[in-house]
């Protein structure tokens, strides 16, 4: 029972995915309220609770996401005039929390956790070649899905590369942590940049003769012209209007508050 | 008995192999080619290949080996000369149908598997051609079952071993059913149990009739495994024939290759005109002879 439930999600067809998943977060992340948007994030979890999906999983994502926008939050918390809330002294310089500003940050943050909830409940209930494949049905332009598909590809083979080139540098006794303002460091760090982006570049070109010998013509394999798309049953329109309807309660109930 | 042409064309009839006229299925007629940086890496290339033989291709290092075979997948289009795979000549309009008929492993199996799963990146091809799903997933299936990859289908190609990933770009073309298999270096890093499975690999494809094209540095597995060995200088061709090509020392030498280690130890042992082993199949078969028959003397001083 518990793993028909679960497979429901992943079961769906990607094309009512998309659009409710993308449709929910263009809705609710234009919420001003934070009790609102808690209940966004609700939501998704319950989703993602029926679908099973690892708890860790869904963390490492957040905490990723927290890694790179939190410096900017806290920022934004100090430069947004209003109530003073909390004074820092950093040696001579005194920052300033305001209450406007604290209120815009975990703003800001539950509309980041709402949209990246989304995307995960999304990528991880569907391969990637399906994602592909409904982007297409849905007529998005062939160019943009394939630049889509290209950059999350490419992604990995560049870390990957990037790995390999730190390591091999560490191995030669490259310290990694020392100060960007060192001379041999940054000259280190910038010619490892450099040399990344040529070998990208020419290892793009032989991934890309790679595909070229495995029948590539420019289009995605996931939408040959010989695959209809299926027709939409009444479980996958009764989830997708159900994910989208939340989302409409929440902006409706905003516009009663 | 091996025949060695040296600067000979090639010839579009069928060729007669064991009293049977077999089709000539790729042919290179003055094949030249230069890189956009003035290196030239085909200099007048002539040579053909029958219906259903192993054949090794060797040469050093930038003598040309990995641009031929761009060649004979259509990746690359000849500057001058021509390329023949089953009788069509290789053009901007034939290149897409000859990827449907040669497939090409890559040297470096990270150029070739990058897909999220190992299960999309075989059905990558596959679906390229335009099958329908139930067959693309049979492919799939077959194809790792062949290299034995079968339980690692669902895991992203970055988590395995080099050998691993070798296998899935092995099964990544198995999965086109092509009629002729080009490998480049197939052998490179892998461990000798590898080796010794992707051999197997290769006569099991030879078995059912594909014909094989391994480009390789390696002698003692062009010796043990060949029928045809192509030997490749600056990009011409400096000798062709049977695998016992790669006994004679002074175009192994040439080419910068060496003899097969079995030779190298028969090397001066034996009378003069007896020919030397070229795998451990023929060394053992000289051994017993020498040690049971009337040879043995030659071991007694």
């Amino acid at each position: 029972m518990g793993n028909q439930a679960a497979k429901i999600i992943h079961r769906l067809d990607p094309r009512v995915k998309i659009v409710a998943l993308f449709g929910f977060t263009a809705l609710v992340t234009t919420l001003t309220s934070i009790f609102l948007l808690s209940l966004g994030i609700a939501f998704l979890i319950f989703l993602i609770g029926i679908a099973r999906l690892e708890g860790h999983k869904v963390l490492k994502r957040l905490s990723w996401a927290g890694v790179v926008t939190g410096p900017f939050i806290v920022l934004l918390s100090l430069v947004t005039p209003g109530t003073p809330w909390q004074d820092l002294q950093v040696g001579s310089l005194a920052l300033t929390f305001t209450l406007e500003g604290a209120r815009l940050a975990v703003l800001l943050i539950l509309r980041l956790i709402n949209a990246l909830l989304a995307l995960h409940l999304l990528t991880e209930t569907t391969s990637f070649s399906e994602l592909m494949l409904a982007f297409k049905r849905l007529y998005v332009p062939s160019l943009v899905v394939s630049m889509l598909e290209f950059t999350i590809r490419y992604a990995s083979v560049f870390t990957q590369e990037l790995k390999r080139m730190s390591l091999a540098r560490q191995a030669r006794g490259f310290r990694v942590g020392r100060s960007l303002l060192d001379r041999a460091t940054f000259f280190t760090l910038s010619q490892l940049v450099g040399a990344l982006l040529l070998r990208s570049l020419q290892r793009s070109e032989r991934i890309y003769y790679a595909m070229l010998a495995r029948g590539f013509n420019g289009v995605s394999p996931a939408w040959p012209e010989g695959y209809p798309a299926p027709r939409l049953n009444k479980e996958d329109l009764v989830w997708g209007a159900f994910i989208l309807a939340w989302a409409l309660i929440l902006r409706l109930l905003e516009l009663e508050v | 008995m091996g025949s060695l042409y040296f600067g000979l064309g090639f010839n579009l009839t069928p060729v007669r192999i064991g009293g049977l006229r077999v089709e000539q299925i790729i042919v290179v007629e003055d094949l030249y080619f230069k890189y956009p940086d003035g290196t030239w890496a085909l200099r007048g290339l002539s040579f053909s290949i029958a219906r259903g033989r192993k054949v090794a291709l060797m040469g050093h290092n930038g003598a040309g080996k990995s641009t031929l075979l761009w060649h004979l997948n259509g990746l690359f289009l000849p500057q001058q000369g021509k390329v023949q795979v089953e009788g069509r000549v290789i053009s901007s309009s034939t290149e897409k149908w000859v990827r449907t008929r040669v497939g090409l492993v890559f040297q470096d199996p990270d150029d070739q598997v990058f897909s999220t799963t190992v299960k999309e990146d075989v059905a990558f091809g596959p679906r390229n051609l335009g099958l329908p799903p139930a067959e693309v997933e049979k492919r799939v299936q077959t194809a790792l079952a062949a290299v034995g990859m079968l339980e690692y289908q669902d895991r992203p190609p970055q988590s395995l071993s080099y050998g691993q990933k070798k296998r899935v770009a092995i099964a990544g073309v198995l999965a086109m059913e092509p009629e002729i298999i080009l490998l480049d270096e197939p052998l490179a890093f892998l461990d000798p149990a590898a080796q010794a499975n992707l051999y197997l690999l290769l006569e099991e494809l030879h078995r059912q009739g594909k014909t094989l094209l391994v480009a390789t540095h390696d002698v003692d597995f062009a010796a043990s495994w060949a029928e045809q060995v192509l030997i490749l200088k600056e990009g011409k061709l400096l000798a062709q024939g049977e695998p016992e090509l790669l006994l004679k020392e002074d175009i192994v030498k040439e080419a910068a290759l060496r003899l097969p280690i079995v030779a190298q130890i028969f090397q001066g042992l034996l009378p003069e005109g007896t020919p030397l082993p070229r795998d451990v199949a023929g060394a053992r078969k000289l051994l017993s002879s020498l040690i049971s028959g009337r040879k043995v003397e030659l071991f007694s001083h």
